[in-house]
């Protein structure tokens, strides 16, 4: 939790001799220097008989150097029972003003603490314990009524100034990183999708529908025509195989079907013959010729391809001199169309930015759109049956705003029981002896 | 040696190596597995936490920078955002939480029964409230953000109570839900309704913002199987949080108490137990509500002012749309409902109130009820079945689908449209922009009946569908195969697509054949039949199978038509 941050550098460290001794003895001097004279234990002893004098609440407080009033506020009001002793201590009267420890002189960093207010960090914090008596709903969260401080803040005050202090850095401002997202929280569905729509509404929603079912098929059908040409026949023997096997499975259920029971054998289609093994798909040949007669062959075709486009580009230039303004006009164009790509990036840049991140594994798929033919569109709303989930819906429309990553659910791994055996040599030698 | 020395003096003088991902983007974001170890928190754990802060996800421009070169995908965090996690309280009760379950947990397998008792009793809650505050500075950020919180509590109000989650929390979601309602009711805000094949999608004013919600259909909901209720229970409890404090504010604007009271006595004996009464007759949506200075609340809410002649752009189309929304809030004033036993009673209930009108139903159908069915000041009657010839006078007798299209459009329809047993014309959506193009002759038929459109063939060229070859590649095998149920939408929607690129909005089809003459009608039919054999052959199969269906349906249609005539010439 208070692990320093690995971008910045660590601070200096001391650097110690291996010599524990020569070590000691410096770190032993240094401290000496450090402590005043009379520590405030003796001191206490001394003045009061052994006895604490604790003269009250800390807001009594009278004649405070400006170092303890700043060590006062670094330390809050009240909030342990240590710091409530000490500043009773100092305002007794026969206990010397610096009795308590000094603080050493601040630093720069320390300055910087002190003077952080943490009563922001604190309102946030709202007091709980009192609150939660009452109960929520009769407080205003937003109302300008000062809130007591309960021990739930003062417990917060404490976490966060003891980070403070062990890793020297201030508490981390909230950030607020939502808002992002342009897309709307409750998705309205479109128009087609009313429960009684106009005919115009419904058939535009079917035709979206009839979109991304016809993309789907030719996909499906763009990868089948792949599979055809690489592996041929292969499909059709995929179906063939799948009827007969429907075939062998529905073998005798019906009565039709014991007729003909002598000839079920052929199982298999006779196309496909099993006896010998099928034959790798033929290589395609490919039109260039390898190795070094090719090589040869490519420069050369390649040197003359390079002559006759020069003899071009010649040819032309020279053409081009007469075409000057058309040239202009072309050149204009294009540069047009260098700006207009340019926008046309940027935008889709601006969308990317305010769309859908892609956090994770899965990438956000927008759900398909819910609707309903037109024999099934319900003459009153007595009897329409709804379709689609709205909590599918909210799920979606979470992750559509990248609130949440997309998820997958995990294949369920099955577990086995634990077998428990005994080893071979134990059994014969461990008989009377152990478990 | 001066080779020596010229070497230990080099590196004081070159620059440091500089370090891969040792800065940038490598250093502010962290993947959530370090974030894990970091917090030393669960995942479960760190997920509420995460929720609940309102800390999310971020995608880093450069993944492979911010893996040291590797392009697994990660989840990543803004390291900043965990740093600020670290301070949360609500992290130490989770940790709490943990202790205090293993402890149970021990204690109930030693068999010490009286020790998981006990904690169960003291079982430690934490409090959402500082985050609230902390997230939501403003009352007005809050408002902006209702609409995530009002859609997931009526979702979670509406949920059967095997469903896993706390009863408590279906009750206390369901209860703050209806105080919402409440005080749009008291503040007349509803200004859209939308009745969808998914739900009911209404728009309130809360506030000047405009709050989108969504609430499920009274049947029974569909068991989500890729829905993590886990999470959304976290989110619930966050919301159901900020929703009891968004009402505060809401009800101290009106002047009305909170924790909301019922201003007048109610008898619960017929309905439930006395306890449960408040909560009953809150939920039936039907009873004023007590003001902070323990008098009814007032009726109408304070209008907003009129300021004329300003000059700003869209001056005209926001003073269109303030007059709108007082003809609503003013909508039903004076009139009376009844709704029957089969008309979803809550809505209606709620939307009508919220319009300024009243509303009954009879004892049976469950509490709230005013007045009887018999009483004779009823001025509408909300019917959802074919009526027999049991009318009484003094009423109108309409579909449901009357009132909601009454408050999209601010006015009074004609009720005749909406009688019960005719279909009733189309719902619009009232969030759907319809633009003036639509009105070229396709607007008159875009009113007409639905399924008065439905008996008329459509007519071959004329039909015009979207771009669909955009979009396909391979056109040519495409066949029609069987009547599935997609490849009948496939029928019936992109018969023409091929030919057509780049069309506008499906305009309408059906020219109303009823409405032409004799002589027209047969013109009509031969041009029909010339384009029939003039349409290439895989379109015919799918045009014909559209004809038939839809002469099917007119055949259907008239002998049901022709039984209703003869029942009513008998009796």
């Amino acid at each position: 939790l208070f692990q320093a941050d690995p971008a910045k550098p660590a601070a200096k460290r001391l650097r110690l001799s291996r010599n524990k001794k020569k070590t000691w003895r410096k770190l032993s001097r240094d401290v000496d220097n450090l402590l005043p004279e009379q520590t405030t234990a003796e001191l206490i002893r001394r003045r009061s008989g052994g006895f604490f004098i604790d003269v009250g609440e800390p807001g009594q407080r009278r004649r405070q150097s400006r170092q303890q009033q700043q060590q006062a506020k670094v330390e809050g009001s009240g909030s342990s029972a240590t710091s409530r002793i000490l500043s009773g201590l100092r305002c007794h009267e026969s206990l010397p003003s610096g009795a308590a420890s000094a603080p050493a002189a601040e630093s720069k960093r320390q300055k910087k603490f002190n003077s952080r207010p943490l009563d922001r960090l604190v309102k946030h914090a709202a007091a709980a314990d009192q609150d939660k008596a009452a109960g929520p709903q009769t407080m205003d969260l937003w109302g300008s009524d000062p809130k007591p401080e309960s021990s739930a803040d003062t417990d917060i005050k404490d976490l966060v100034l003891h980070q403070m202090r062990c890793t020297r850095q201030a508490p981390v401002k909230r950030r607020f990183r939502t808002g992002t997202s342009s897309a709307p929280a409750c998705p309205v569905p479109q128009p087609g999708a009313s429960y009684n729509p106009s005919l115009a509404d419904h058939e535009a929603m079917l035709a979206a529908a009839t979109q991304s079912e016809l993309v789907k098929e030719s996909r499906a059908k763009r990868l089948h025509g792949q599979m055809e040409r690489h592996f041929p026949g292969t499909a059709g023997a995929a179906a063939a195989l799948a009827a007969a096997n429907d075939k062998e499975m529905a073998a005798g259920l019906f009565e039709s079907d014991s007729e003909g029971e002598g000839e079920g054998d052929d199982i298999v289609d006779k196309e496909v013959d099993d006896s010998t093994p099928s034959e790798p798909p033929p290589v395609a040949k490919s039109d260039q010729p390898a190795g070094r007669t090719s090589r040869k062959q490519n420069a050369e075709v390649r040197r003359q391809r390079a002559q006759a486009a020069e003899l071009k580009r010649r040819k032309r230039q020279s053409v081009d001199l007469d075409r000057l303004t058309e040239l202009s006009r072309q050149v204009g164009r294009s540069l047009a169309a260098g700006d207009r790509q340019r926008q046309a990036r940027l935008a889709k840049r601006r969308e990317r930015a305010s769309g859908t991140k892609r956090l994770g594994r899965h990438r956000f798929e927008e759900p398909e759109a819910e609707f309903k033919l037109a024999d099934e569109l319900a003459p009153s709303l007595r009897q329409l049956r709804p379709e689609g989930d709205l909590f599918v819906d909210a799920v979606k429309s979470y992750q559509r705003r990248s609130m949440l990553e997309p998820r997958s659910r995990t294949a369920w791994r099955r577990k086995y029981p634990h077998k428990r055996y005994r080893k071979k040599g134990l059994e014969a030698s461990a008989d009377g002896e152990g478990k | 040696t001066s080779s020596a020395a010229s070497l230990q003096a080099a590196p004081s003088k070159m620059t440091k190596m500089k370090k891969k991902f040792t800065r940038g983007e490598a250093t502010t974001f962290i993947s959530r597995k370090q974030a894990l170890k970091r917090l030393q928190l669960s995942l479960n754990d760190f997920r509420r936490l995460c929720i609940l802060k309102g800390v999310y996800p971020q995608e880093p421009v450069n993944r492979r920078r911010v893996n040291k070169g590797s392009s697994t995908p990660k989840v990543y965090y803004h390291l900043k955002d965990i740093q600020f996690l670290g301070h949360e309280r609500v992290m130490q009760k989770l940790r709490d939480i943990k202790a205090h379950l293993k402890k149970a947990k021990r204690a109930k397998e030693r068999g010490e029964m009286h020790t998981v008792d006990r904690l169960q009793r003291n079982f430690p809650a934490y409090t959402l409230d500082h985050i609230i505050r902390e997230r939501y500075p403003a009352f007005e950020d809050a408002v902006r953000d209702l609409d995530d919180c009002l859609c997931l509590c009526f979702l979670f109000s509406r949920l059967p109570k095997e469903r896993g989650v706390p009863v408590e929390q279906i009750r206390l979601s369901a209860r703050l839900t209806v105080q919402f309602l409440h005080w749009v009711i008291a503040a007349r805000a509803l200004r859209k309704v939308f009745v969808s094949i998914k739900g009911y999608y209404f728009e309130a004013d809360v506030n000047g913002v405009s709050v989108v919600w969504s609430v499920p259909h009274q049947l029974g909901l569909h068991d989500p199987a890729d829905v993590d209720f886990k999470i959304l229970r976290t989110f619930n409890d966050f919301y159901t949080t900020m929703l009891g404090f968004v009402n505060y504010r809401l009800y101290s604007s009106l002047g009305l108490a909170y924790p909301p009271a019922l201003a007048n006595e109610v008898d619960p004996s017929d309905y439930c137990q006395t306890g449960e009464a408040h909560e009953e007759f809150m939920a039936s949506l039907n009873q004023p509500l007590l003001s902070r200075r323990g008098g009814e609340a007032e009726g109408n809410p304070a209008e907003p002012d009129d300021f004329p002649d300003e000059e700003a752009e869209g001056a005209e189309a926001a003073s269109a749309a303030r007059r709108k929304a007082r003809a609503q809030q003013r909508l039903f004033n004076g009139c009376r409902f009844f709704l029957n036993r089969e008309t979803p009673r809550q809505i209606l209930c709620f939307v009508i109130r919220s319009c300024g009108g009243e509303v009954s139903w009879s004892p049976l159908s469950g509490p709230g009820s005013r007045y009887p069915e018999s009483d004779q000041r009823v001025t509408h009657q909300i019917v959802d079945r074919p009526l027999g010839d049991s009318r009484l006078s003094g009423r109108a007798y309409v579909q449901p689908q009357w009132v909601f299209d009454c408050v999209n459009s601010g006015s009074l329809l004609p009720t005749g449209d909406f009688a019960p047993g005719l279909p009733p014309p189309p719902h619009l959506s009232p969030f759907a922009a319809y633009s003036a193009d639509d009105a070229d002759g396709g607007d008159e038929a875009a009113q007409l009946p639905y399924s008065a459109t439905r008996s008329a063939p459509p007519d071959p060229v004329e039909l015009r569908r979207p771009s669909a070859a955009a979009e396909l590649e391979e056109e040519d095998d495409y066949e029609a195969e069987d009547a599935a149920k997609r490849e009948t939408a496939a029928a019936d929607a992109a018969q023409v697509g091929k030919q057509q690129k780049k069309q506008k909005k499906p305009s309408v089809v059906a020219e109303g054949t009823q409405r032409r003459t004799q002589d027209a009608k047969q013109a009509a039919a031969e041009e029909r039949r010339l384009r029939e054999m003039m349409l290439p052959k895989k379109h015919k199969q799918l045009y014909k199978k559209m004809v038939f269906s839809r002469k099917r349906q007119a055949r259907e249609s008239a002998q049901l038509a022709e039984k209703k005539q003869k029942r009513q010439r008998t009796a």
